[in-house]
C-alpha cells in the first residue's frame, strides 16, 4: 500500500491497517526489519532574472548527509542513520514495534576524516535543533519504506504554515560549500558550526534571542545567523548569501582572516582586510554554485532583491581596496572558459585552498589581496604574468610583497607605515570614503620588538577636530589581534603592553568618524 | 520610563561616549553584501494607546543617491500619521536630506517593528527593522512545537510522510 498524508493524521489509519494484518500482542524484538526511505525538502528557486523568489519553481531536493532517527513510543532513539548523497537512509529496527521516523537538520560525521558537525537551530527558542517527524507506526513484520518531506509552507500568496523546509535548504547549501573544500582536501576537519535561523530573525539590532540579528552574518566564532523575516528579508533560499557567510567561516576557521566586518558593498573603497574578506566570500559563493551571478532576494512576497556578477560586472571604483575587484580576481583565477581577454587562468579551487590553508595562515601582514597574490605567485610562478594581467584589469599595479608596496592608484592611502622603538611618526586617518571599515579609516604601523619588555605606544592628535583615537596591537606571523586600547580620552590614546621579541603591527583608528592626524610614539618603559 | 534609542543598526553600537563599545571585539561579525546604507532612528518607548513619533534617516558611503523605500508596519501597530508603502529618501553628503517621521500607536503591549526595504538599484538593497517598544514590550515570537531528545531540545514539525509496505 502507498499513502501520503501529514504524519499526525495518518496514525490512526496505520494502526487500523496493522490490526487488519492480524497483529497485536507483544512485539517480537529479537527479529529486525529494515526501514528505508528518502528525506526531501522544498527549495524555492530564484526568478530567472535573479530578482525575487519564483514560487512557481519550487523543486524537491534530497536532504543529503543528515541525521535520521527511529524513535520509539517512549521517545527513545532506537536506531540512527545518515542519508546518502541521494537523501536515502536505511536502518534496522525491531519488528512489530511502534516507531516514528525523525529527520534532524543536522549533518554529523565526527569519526575519522573528513569530519564535521553542522546544526541548524532556532536562536529564538533556546537553540532548539530543527527536525521533521513522521507518525508513530508499527515497524511490522517486513521491510518498509518511509519517506519524509519538509514543505516550504507557501500557500500561493504567503507562508501560512510551517516553513520547515528552510533549515534543510540552509543545511544543503552548507553541505555544497563543504563539498567545494573537500574537493581540494578530502580529509578536511571542519570545526563545529551552528546556523541560527528563525522566522523571528529580523533586520534589527538588539537581542539575538529575540531574533534581532541585524542581518545575515557570521559571528566570528562558531555561528552563522540567517534572516527569516517574511515580506521583509528571508535568506534561507538565497543560497549565495548562505555560501557567502560560510565563506567567512572557512577563512576564519581553516585559513586566516583579519576582517573587522561592518557594512560593505562592491562599490565601496574599503579597508583592505574587509575588501579581501568580502570579495573572497562573494567569489566563493559563485564557485560553490559554478555560476557567477550572486543574488539576494527580499521584500513583499520575497519579490525584490538585487544581483551582481563575479564575471563581467562593470568595475565600479576598482582597485586594491575594492571587494568587487577582489571578488572578480578570485573568480577569474578559479574559473575556466572565460571570454575575457585578460582572464587566462583556470587554477580551480586549489589555488584558493592551498594559499588559505598554507602561507596565508602565518603571513606577517594583515590578510588582504597583497599577501594572497604574493603567495599565489610563489605557488604558481609560471603564471605570474597572467596574474599581473588580471590585476591590471582591476586597476591594480603588480603585487610583489605582502604589504603591497608600490601602489599606483590612491597611493596616498597605502595603509602601512614602519617605525622603530624610540621613534615618532605622524599618521592621518580619513573619512573620505566613509567610516569604520572604509579605506583610510585605519593605518597600520609595523615595528620590531628587539626583546621582551613593556612598551608604550601613544597617539596624540596633531590636527583635526575633537577625536577619539584607538590603538590595537597585533602579533605578526600569524597576524592576530592581541588587545585593543579604546579609552574615550579626547585626542589621545595610550597603549601599554608587554611583549616578546619579534614583529608586531599597530592598527591606528579614530572612533568618532572624523579626519585627524596623530603623532605616534613607541618607547620601552 | 521613556527610553530613547539612537542606534546605528549596522555598527552594532550605541553612539555614546559614556558607553563606548569595543569596536574591534566585534571583528569577524561579517555581514552579507547589500546597499551601502545604514539607518539611524529615534523610537521612544511608550505605553499602550500612547502615540509615538518614530524618526529615521539613512547614512551612506555614497555622497549622493536616491533610495527607493518600501515601508510597512507590523499588524497591531496603527499608523496615526505619516506615509507607509512606497517612498523615496534622497541622500546628499552621505546622509538623508530630510528625516522620515511616522506616528504610530498600539492598544496592546508588545514589541512591534517598522520594516523598511531600501534599494539603491544596482548598488543593492537592504532591509531594516525599527523596533517599537510598547508597554511591557514582550516579543511575540513564533515558535514550533518542541521536544527533548538525545540531541537536546528539538523544534519539531510534522513532515509530509509517505509509507510503503
Amino acid at each position: 500500500m502507498n499513502y501520503k498524508t501529514l504524519a499526525g493524521t495518518s496514525t490512526l489509519l496505520i494502526a487500523l491497517l496493522n490490526g487488519c494484518g492480524g497483529g497485536g500482542g507483544s512485539a517480537d524484538t529479537s527479529a529486525e526489519v529494515t526501514i528505508s526511505g528518502t528525506i526531501t525538502y522544498d527549495r524555492i528557486m530564484p526568478q530567472s532574472d535573479r530578482i525575487g523568489l519564483d514560487y512557481s519553481n519550487i523543486i524537491v531536493k534530497n536532504a543529503r548527509n543528515i541525521t535520521v532517527q527511529a524513535v520509539d513510543s517512549g521517545g527513545s532513539t532506537i536506531a540512527t542513520a545518515t542519508t546518502d548523497e541521494n537523501g536515502k537512509y536505511s536502518m534496522a529496527v525491531p519488528t512489530n514495534t511502534p516507531v516514528t521516523i525523525r529527520a534532524l537538520a543536522m549533518s554529523a560525521q565526527k569519526q575519522g576524516t573528513p569530519s564535521w558537525l553542522v546544526r541548524v537551530v532556532d536562536n529564538t527558542d533556546s537553540g532548539a535543533l530543527y527536525a521533521i517527524t513522521g507518525s508513530l507506526v508499527s515497524t511490522g513484520a517486513s521491510d518498509s519504506v518511509r519517506d519524509l518531506h519538509a514543505p516550504s509552507g507557501w500557500d500561493g500568496s504567503s507562508y501560512s504554515s510551517s516553513r520547515i523546509a528552510a533549515p534543510f535548504a540552509i543545511l544543503d547549501t552548507v553541505r555544497e560549500s563543504m563539498d567545494k573544500v573537500l574537493g581540494a582536501n578530502p580529509q578536511t576537519v571542519f570545526p563545529d558550526l551552528t546556523v541560527n535561523w528563525s522566522v523571528n530573525n529580523v533586520s534589527a539590532s538588539g537581542d539575538l534571542e529575540q531574533g534581532q540579528i541585524v542581518t545575515t552574518h557570521y559571528n566570528g566564532q562558531d555561528s552563522i545567523y540567517v534572516l527569516g523575516d517574511a515580506d521583509s528579508d528571508t535568506d534561507e533560499y538565497d543560497s549565495y548569501v548562505i555560501a557567502h557567510e560560510w565563506g567567512h567561516y572557512y577563512e576564519d576557521k581553516l585559513g586566516q582572516s583579519n576582517s573587522i566586518g561592518g557594512l560593505h558593498n562592491s562599490g565601496d573603497l574599503l579597508d583592505i582586510r574587509v575588501a579581501f574578506s568580502e570579495g573572497f566570500c562573494n567569489a566563493f559563493s559563485a564557485m560553490v554554485h559554478e555560476n557567477p551571478l550572486y543574488f539576494d532576494t527580499m521584500g513583499y512576497q520575497q519579490s525584490n532583491g538585487f544581483f551582481f556578477s563575479l564575471e563581467d560586472e562593470t568595475p565600479y571604483h576598482p582597485g586594491w581596496y575594492s571587494e568587487g575587484s577582489v571578488g572578480r580576481l578570485f573568480y577569474d583565477i578559479y574559473d575556466s572558459g572565460s571570454s575575457e581577454t585578460f582572464d587566462k587562468l583556470s587554477l580551480g579551487f586549489d589555488a584558493v585552498h592551498s594559499v588559505f590553508t598554507g602561507p596565508l595562515k602565518s603571513t606577517g601582514a594583515f590578510v588582504s589581496i597583497f599577501p594572497y597574490i604574493t603567495y599565489l605567485k610563489d605557488l604558481y610562478p609560471a603564471y605570474a604574468t597572467e596574474i599581473d594581467e588580471l590585476l591590471s584589469s582591476e586597476n591594480i599595479a603588480p603585487i610583489n610583497d605582502i604589504y603591497g608596496t608600490g601602489r599606483s592608484n590612491l597611493s596616498a592611502e597605502e595603509p602601512y607605515f614602519s617605525m622603530n622603538v624610540g621613534e615618532s611618526i605622524n599618521v592621518c586617518v580619513t573619512t573620505t570614503y566613509g567610516t569604520y571599515n572604509k579605506l583610510g579609516n585605519h593605518k597600520y604601523i609595523r615595528f620590531t620588538s628587539p626583546g621582551s619588555g613593556t612598551y608604550k605606544a601613544v597617539a596624540t592628535k596633531t590636527s583635526g577636530p575633537a577625536s577619539d583615537p584607538d590603538i590595537y596591537l597585533y602579533t605578526s606571523a600569524p597576524t592576530v589581534l592581541q588587545t585593543g586600547f579604546e579609552s574615550s580620552n579626547i585626542d589621545t590614546e595610550v597603549a601599554q603592553f608587554s611583549i616578546g621579541s619579534g614583529e608586531y603591527l599597530l592598527d591606528i583608528s579614530e572612533y568618532n568618524g572624523v579626519d585627524a592626524c596623530f603623532d605616534i610614539t613607541l618607547s620601552v618603559i | 520610563m521613556k527610553k530613547t534609542l539612537l542606534l546605528s543598526l549596522m555598527a552594532l553600537a550605541t553612539l555614546s561616549y559614556a558607553d563606548k563599545p569595543a569596536v574591534q571585539k566585534t571583528q569577524h561579525t561579517c555581514t552579507k553584501p547589500g546597499a551601502p546604507l545604514q539607518i539611524v532612528y529615534n523610537a521612544p518607548h511608550v505605553a499602550a494607546d500612547e502615540t509615538v513619533e518614530v524618526e529615521f534617516g539613512f547614512q551612506s558611503s555614497q555622497k549622493s543617491a536616491l533610495a527607493e523605500l518600501t515601508i510597512t508596519v507590523d499588524s497591531g501597530l496603527d499608523v496615526v500619521d505619516g506615509i507607509v508603502g512606497r517612498s523615496t529618501a534622497r541622500i546628499e553628503d552621505g546622509k538623508s536630506v530630510v528625516p522620515y517621521r511616522l506616528k504610530v500607536r498600539s492598544s496592546a503591549d508588545g514589541l512591534y517593528y517598522i520594516k523598511i526595504v531600501a534599494s539603491l538599484g544596482k548598488m543593492g538593497t537592504r532591509a531594516f527593522a525599527i523596533p517599537v517598544y510598547i508597554g511591557k514590550a514582550t516579543p511575540k515570537l513564533k515558535r514550533g512545537k518542541t521536544t527533548e531528545s538525545s540531541e537536546g531540545r528539538l523544534s519539531i514539525q510534522q513532515a509530509v510522510e509517505t509509507i510503503v509496505r
